[in-house]
């Protein structure tokens, strides 16, 4: 790894932390949003230092062009009244965060460094037709695992929201 | 300093892609203004300049005059965010449009990718203006303008995997050189459903007539751009030009041969093929009235949607049948 | 399926009719004119402000009887009539009616003038207050008024809508009469067809 690409991959990581950062602590939803799709923009930055184009226009596309929209409907029709968004107690809620946060980046660390331990100088680009072989052959079970967790999120939802409309 | 300093070369290169998107949004709009008044049987813009050939300079400058007014309790982050966000893909989905075969500047085997993801963003850029307007108009005209583009997304995806699948690339120059010089071996030609399905999103995609709903005008007095002035509204407007001119250029090489033609192949080819695309998307625009958002809906998910995966499924069966024999 | 077909083939087929209405379109003869360049020829649907109508013996001379009824008609108040006695030749025996078109429960009233015995000394009309209804025209017992044709009719300044019709009406007598002496000449040169007139004519 270069200098160059160091200095690539600082430059995402700060764009990944502000943009999370202004997600989390924007008073205003919309701004909570922008921050979220600059994160997104972040991570697939992260993926073509990787040498992942594929996946990083994948990111693109879907988080940032079409579930960013998405939640961004969502925001537009849920605006409450001035003043009216939740303040919790200051200590607490930041701390949780982090907690919440360092969870799964030390479980990824440590798988990380437990199994792969030697990280390649410079990652070959997997072709597409590969990827495809690969997610319908090797991976085909954690591939479909995520759809049913997919559409158990959405059938979740939707179930949620038959059941407020009821109690209303 | 040489001309070959990737920096300088980069410069160069966005420089022209600028100049071409702006150029081209104000011969575009000459284009309409014309087109529209002879679909009407009335002369269109004639005073300034010959044929009124300088009547969009006199608007642009007109626009870039004019003051820019922020509304008293928007967001003015959003606001000003929105139309920058619109036009910065621009430069990017230009990149691998296959204008000349060595003006490849980024030779991305993942052109039309890139060029989908892109444009993808500019709805963003829409519900930013929306959110950031503060305006029951702006704020219609954008949740009007996701359904549509969430929607319409998914039929242009499968109809243009079509042509991917039939190529085995999703390089837009690669995809060009797996269709030969006569019309009979593009793909539009081998698979009219899939030209006309990508044509008919291409439109939707990019809010032109008949579904320019987000901006209708008799509705929503400008949908998402009310507010703007000035050149707010004028880098929308450029904007919209420009994603007409790449997904004609994206339809052109996918369906239509690209630079492949029956006499002297070349970049001219690809040019012709794609203002004549833009010429039948103006056209469109002049003889339709706008749909209705449940028309809108309805001809996508009942109608297009289940058209492109028939289509894609049965192109693949009719693949394999070939590679079969 | 075999209807889904059958309606998206009819929908295609109505867009390329369409198309092929605007293609036609602009290939086509414009059917507009460009005003400063070219002006329109059918003027007479045109229903522009009031004016008077010249008398049969004399053009130059109104029909109006100054019985005021456009004046009292007028909702806008924008009509001026000051009248004066006509000269005694012009004095005849006969009377018209005019009649006030009342609300529907309250009866007409009506009145009868002598033709010939006032005429108006002068007939002012505030273009800028008139909306244009016809309700003079409608009422005048004499049918003394029509709408004109005056379309291209600007003015930067307000007092050039305060019209005299009086004299407008004098100017179009004198321009009708200076034009049939005009036909007159050239029907008498046409006539004698002297080859020094065609010489003439080709020389302009």
């Amino acid at each position: 790894m270069n200098s160059a690409a160091h200095i690539v991959y600082v430059f995402h990581l700060l764009v990944i932390l502000a943009g999370g950062l202004v997600a989390t602590r924007a008073v205003q939803k919309d701004r909570a949003l922008v921050g979220l799709i600059t994160a997104m923009f972040g991570v697939a930055g992260m993926y073509l230092l990787m040498n992942a184009p594929y996946l990083a226009l994948m990111q693109l596309m879907i988080y940032a062009g079409a579930v960013g929209v998405l939640i961004f409907f969502a925001v537009m029709f849920t605006r409450p009244a001035q003043g009216q968004e939740e303040r919790g107690r200051y200590l607490k809620r930041p701390l949780m965060a982090v907690a919440a946060g360092l969870l799964p980046a030390a479980t990824l660390a440590a798988g990380a460094f437990l199994f792969i331990r030697q990280a390649k100088a410079q990652a070959p680009e997997i072709p597409v037709v590969q990827l495809g072989a690969g997610l319908l052959g090797r991976y085909a079970l954690a591939f479909e695992l995520i759809s049913v967790v997919l559409f158990a999120a959405m059938a979740g939802g939707v179930l949620l929201g038959f059941e407020r409309r009821r109690r209303r | 300093m040489s001309l070959d300093t990737p920096l300088l070369s980069l410069l160069l290169g966005l420089a022209a892609i600028l100049a071409f998107a702006g150029a081209n949004g104000i011969v575009l709009v000459w284009v309409e203004r014309k087109v529209a008044g002879r679909c009407q049987r009335r002369p269109g813009p004639l005073h300034v300049g010959p044929y009124g050939l300088l009547q969009p300079l006199a608007d642009a400058l007109k626009l870039i005059s004019k003051q820019l007014i922020t509304p008293r309790r928007s967001d003015r982050l959003l606001y000003w965010g929105a139309p920058l966000l619109s036009f910065m893909p621009v430069p990017i989905c230009f990149l691998p449009l296959p204008f000349l075969p060595e003006m490849a500047t980024v030779r991305l085997n993942l052109g039309l990718i890139l060029i989908l993801s892109f444009i993808g963003l500019n709805s963003i850029s829409l519900c930013l203006a929306g959110l950031g307007s503060n305006n029951k108009w702006s704020l219609l005209g954008a949740a009007r303008a996701i359904a549509q583009t969430v929607s319409f997304e998914i039929p242009l995806l499968l109809a243009a995997l079509t042509a991917v699948f039939m190529a085995g690339s999703m390089d837009l120059h690669e995809v060009m050189a797996a269709q030969g010089p006569w019309p009979w071996q593009w793909f539009g030609f081998m698979n009219p459903l899939a030209l006309l399905l990508f044509l008919i999103s291409a439109v939707a995609e990019t809010n032109r007539a008949p579904f320019d709903l987000p901006e209708a005008e008799s509705e929503l007095t400008a949908g998402f751009h009310t507010e703007y002035s000035g050149m707010g509204f004028g880098i929308f407007f450029l904007a919209e030009y420009a994603y007409i001119l790449i997904i004609c250029g994206v339809a052109a090489a996918l369906f239509l041969g690209g630079q492949q033609g029956p006499v002297a192949p070349g970049p001219w080819w690809f040019l012709a093929k794609m203002y004549a695309l833009v010429l039948l998307v103006i056209q469109l625009r002049w003889t339709l009235p706008r749909v209705r958002f449940d028309q809108l809906l309805n001809l996508c998910w009942r109608w297009m949607t289940p058209a492109a995966l028939l289509n894609i499924l049965a192109t693949m069966l009719v693949m394999l049948a070939l590679k079969g024999a | 399926m075999f209807g889904a077909i059958t309606k998206a083939y009819g929908a295609l087929k109505s867009i390329a009719v369409g198309l092929g209405i605007t293609g036609r379109a602009v290939f086509q003869e414009q059917s507009t004119v460009i005003y400063p360049m070219a002006e329109v020829k059918n003027l007479g649907h045109y229903r522009g402000h009031i004016e008077l109508v010249g008398s049969d013996a004399d053009p130059a001379r109104p029909r109006c009887v100054a019985c005021g009824q456009c004046m009292d008609m007028c909702p806008s108040g924008c009509i001026t009539v000051e009248t004066a006695m006509a000269p005694a030749e012009l004095k005849t025996n006969a009377f018209i009616r005019a009649e006030s078109i009342m609300g529907q429960l309250t009866p007409a009233a009506h009145f009868d003038v002598m033709i010939g015995e006032r005429e108006p000394k002068r007939f002012v009309l505030d273009y800028s207050a008139c909306s244009l209804c016809g309700q003079c025209v409608r009422n005048c017992p004499a049918g003394a008024l029509r709408f004109s044709t005056h379309a291209y009719f600007l003015s930067r300044d307000r007092a050039d809508f305060v019209l005299d019709l009086k004299e407008r009406l004098a100017g179009q007598a004198e321009q009708a009469r200076q034009a049939e002496q005009a036909r007159q000449a050239e029907q008498a040169r046409q006539a004698s067809g002297s080859p020094q007139a065609e010489g003439g004519r080709t020389h302009e």
